[in-house]
């Protein structure tokens, strides 16, 4: 091809990204700013009134943030160097449980917490014959810690991961003991990751409807007045300007830490184990963390149990008997849920993780400075309130030009550019393994820039494409937040469909859609892992 | 003897990494494990330190056998390669950190650590982060920190790899002359024949796990024991003669400009200047020698004719 119209593709190409990211992205926030700030071309701040009116609940986001971020921070600490000093075999058993709360939608705890600690739940009622109620801020803090714990303690494994082993044998053979070594060298190190830890689980904490709005009963949250401003009121504005507030001390923890940020996303996807570290398993401090974190796996363990066995059973006079009368019951709501879900999911992965791959291929191997601005604005999604970012879209996409709300492309377009972070963060960490010698060869060999791509980037990018992609998927599948408010109720996706039937009671029915989405996620996971393993093995035969 | 290592044997799966090794060390003195690349170097000291359990041997430290200790529980302190110097601690901080565990008042570690960061030559630098030392700095404060524990035997894996070339020759003095101060039995390893010469009192040349040859410096360069030491220790010629190995070393071969007796002709093929040294490729009737001498202002240019003055030696 001439390489007149090469260089054409190669800026079409390019301009597209960006604008996409601009519109997409940007164009989204911006509506919500102006929705929440502006009234009649000029700055009004009396919806911001609700901080006083309503200062209850500030209050309320605020404790429950702090209580979750307590919590989960502590639980996953003591996951994290559980794991670091287990044995190979242990380490997978302990990651495959957190992966199963990784691959559920957020709220699907709260759904098993109801079931095993509720007014009949079978722990309280049937086995202490207790009935307490499960609802409030309790279920809230403890529904959220579990939640956020598995995600904690899998960033705070890959940064241990690649501490230098050194630190901990130096320490020994200067005589120092297990709890010696966890006190004076590994938590002082963890530092940093421990205090980007705490401000997720805070962030995440404030931004959660879906779990106070399951489990909260009468206590109410910021969050879950923003979603109850569109759902029940149809006040978009207040949403909006809830959704503001809300964003405010994200932006601010972001901008703070942006860097390790940065740093701690990448380390999230190697969990390379490496050889173990070889520590003697005792002492005080390793027993208490060991007791702690086997509390925590167990606990999630029962109520994943709790799910399947709900989905599987039914109460009978007081009886447990096996049945499959609530998959008959859900056939209505998931047949056609089901297949779409997949669908936006498969194309949000794919489209993300090539977008991702794209841009930070313009930002960093070809070094344009606009890039490296949308790069930037890229990594937002990352941060706000799912809420935000789907308000943002009714805002942004309501009228022509742009019309699209009531399209299924809306909730496409939505959930593709929330996985954005994510895949760049991943583009980048391949693209900054690829050496630069490599690609200039091509162009010393006389290849365009388009040839880069093609015949270098991409195909070097494929391992990291399809870790991409997984994790689009997996997000998109459990994803409720941004998509709540643009999803029609004839298009619905299985998440919201869960949450429906929760919010109504139906909990059997909700069982068995949290099964199958944890399913169709341990699927396209188990999937990635089987060809890895693959792959692996046609290497060691050659 | 102060340390006493027998039939130390180390496997990682059916691989014998650690080949039935045994060797003995005065106290006081300077040790040097010398091997190639994967020859069982590391391992052999990861042993010693606790961090490997070998499957057999023994190993006796001051008439304590220890191979059943843990590493904190060893008299013996390693300076690894990559130094391990805690990055959240100052140096002082670094360096007094194994006091903690010897029940020593804070007040009174503070000092010890300050007359050991003295003698390291680090007078000043208690309060400065890792981060903002050099290498050789580094290196100071981790020997500075496992000296103040005073372990019976000190441990250094590679401990020049990390320096550069005019570093590596200043830091070989430093460790000699800390290691002779504090009068303290220490075993090294190394891959660098050079570092090895200039420092060991005895050397403990390893192949594949196994021991090749023990003994001190000048006596394994000049009396190999063995076709390995022989390849691997310096530079030689090699001719086999009647089914026995036979050497001389390049240094060893006289080149005269005239003839003279007992002297073979030869003619110049290669000349390689080396700086202080040049190196002479040299054909003669039946042989194709090296041959190295010191450089001086008119050095043989190739193509000239010399007279050479050698003896082949027998290999033991
Ligand atoms: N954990 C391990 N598992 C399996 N094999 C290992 C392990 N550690 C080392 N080895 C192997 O044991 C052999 C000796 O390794 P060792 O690190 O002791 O060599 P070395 O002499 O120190 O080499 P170098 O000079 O390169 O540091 C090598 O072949 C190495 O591949
Ligand atoms: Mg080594």
């Amino acid at each position: 091809m001439p390489n007149k119209f090469l260089d054409i593709i190669d800026k079409l190409l390019m301009l597209l990204i960006l604008l996409s990211i601009l519109v997409f992205i940007l164009y989204p926030f911006i509506s919500v700013f102006k929705t929440a700030l502006v009234e009649n071309g000029s700055i009004e701040l009396s919806h911001f009134s609700i901080i006083k009116q309503e200062s209850y609940l500030i209050k309320n986001s605020l404790t429950t943030g702090i209580y979750t971020t307590i919590l989960s921070t502590l639980f996953s600490i003591m996951i994290a160097i559980y794991y670091y000093m287990s044995t190979d075999r242990v380490k997978k058993i302990i990651m495959g449980i957190l992966m199963l709360t990784i691959i559920s939608p957020p709220f699907v705890t709260s759904l098993s917490y109801i079931k095993l600690f509720g007014k009949r739940g079978l722990i309280t009622y049937g086995i202490l014959g207790l009935s307490i109620s499960p609802y409030g801020q309790l279920g809230i803090v403890l529904m959220q810690s579990l939640g956020f714990t598995s995600m904690n303690a899998i960033l705070l494994i890959g940064y241990l991961g690649q501490l230098d082993k050194t630190f901990i044998e130096s320490a020994r053979s200067l005589g120092a003991k297990t709890t010696d070594i966890i006190k004076d060298i590994i938590l002082p190190l963890m530092k940093p990751a421990i205090t980007v830890v705490m401000l997720l689980s805070f962030i995440r904490s404030l931004s959660d409807f879906s779990t106070p709005r399951i489990i909260g009963g009468a206590f109410n949250v910021l969050a879950t007045e923003a979603y109850l401003s569109v759902i029940a009121k149809g006040d978009i504005r207040r949403a909006a300007t809830i959704s503001l507030i809300l964003f405010i001390p994200a932006m601010i923890v972001f901008m703070l830490y942006i860097k390790r940020f940065q740093s701690l996303s990448t380390t999230q996807h190697g969990t390379s184990s490496g050889e173990g570290i070889s520590v003697k398993k005792e002492g005080f401090l390793y027993n208490l963390i060991k007791i702690g974190a086997i509390f925590f796996l167990v606990w999630i363990l029962i109520q994943y149990a709790s799910i399947i066995m709900s989905a599987f059973t039914d109460m009978y006079q007081g009886k447990l008997y096996f049945t499959l009368d609530h998959f008959r019951e859900s056939k209505l709501s998931i047949l056609d849920v089901f297949p779409r879900t997949i669908f936006v999911s498969f194309i949000s992965g794919i489209t993300s993780s090539v977008i991702g791959l794209i841009l930070e291929y313009y930002a960093f191997i070809r070094n344009y400075k606009s890039a490296k601005i949308m790069d930037f604005i890229a990594t937002m999604p990352y941060i706000v309130p799912g809420t935000f970012f789907g308000i943002g879209y009714i805002l942004a996409f309501n009228k022509p030009p742009l019309e699209l709300t009531g399209t299924l492309l809306i909730v496409i377009l939505n959930v593709t550019f929330r996985q954005l972070p994510f895949a760049s963060k991943i583009g980048y960490s391949t693209l900054s393994q690829i050496n630069k010698d490599t690609i200039n060869s091509v162009k010393d060999l006389g290849g365009h820039n388009f040839y880069v791509i093609k015949d270098i980037i991409f195909p070097l990018s494929k391992s990291s494409l399809y870790i991409s992609f997984v994790n689009g998927f997996t997000s998109t599948m459990t994803t409720i937040g941004s998509i709540i408010f643009l999803v029609y109720p004839q298009q619905k996706l299985a998440t919201m469909v869960m949450f429906d039937v929760i919010e109504s009671g139906k909990y059997g029915v909700g069982s068995v859609i949290a099964f199958l989405i944890i399913l169709t996620c341990l699927i396209v996971n188990g999937l990635y892992y089987f060809l890895l393993s693959r792959k692996g093995k046609a290497k060691n035969v050659s | 003897m102060y340390l006493k290592v027998s039939g130390l044997t180390k496997m990682y799966g059916d691989k014998k990494v650690v080949d039935n090794v045994s060797f003995e060390a005065e106290k006081g003195s300077m040790t040097c494990i010398l091997g190639p690349s994967g020859s069982g170097k590391t391992t052999i000291l990861r042993c010693l330190g606790g961090f490997e359990t070998p499957e057999l041997g023994s190993v006796v430290l001051n008439g304590i056998e220890i191979l059943n200790l843990g590493p904190e529980e060893r008299p013996i302190s390693t300076v690894f390669q990559s130094y391990g110097l805690f990055p959240h601690m100052s140096v002082i901080e670094n360096v007094i950190y194994g006091l903690k565990f010897k029940n020593i008042a804070k007040k009174e570690a503070f000092k010890e650590g300050q007359e050991i960061l003295d003698m390291v030559g680090l007078k000043g630098y208690e309060n400065r982060r890792i981060n903002q030392l050099s290498g050789g700095e580094q290196q100071r404060v981790a020997l500075a920190r496992s000296l103040v524990v005073k372990p019976n035997l000190l441990l250094l894996d590679e401990p020049f790899s990390n320096l550069d070339a005019k570093l590596k020759l200043v830091m070989r003095e430093e460790v000699q002359r800390i290691q002779s101060l504090f009068d303290i039995t220490t075993i090294f390893v190394t891959h660098d024949q050079e570092d090895a010469f200039a420092v060991a009192d005895q050397i403990v040349l390893i192949n594949k796990g196994k021991i090749e040859q023990i003994s001190p410096p000048m006596e394994i360069y000049h009396n190999p024991k063995g076709k390995f030491p022989l390849q691997f220790i310096g530079r030689s010629n090699i001719k086999v003669i009647d089914g026995k190995i036979k050497f001389v070393r390049p240094e060893a071969i006289k080149i005269h400009d005239r003839l003279k007796e007992d002297t073979v002709k030869g003619i110049i093929e290669k000349r390689i200047f080396k700086g202080a040294i040049v190196e002479y490729h040299i054909l003669t009737k039946d042989d194709k020698l090296i041959a190295t001498e010191l450089s001086r202002d008119n050095i043989y240019n190739e193509d000239d004719i010399v007279y050479l003055e050698y003896k082949y030696r027998d290999l033991i």
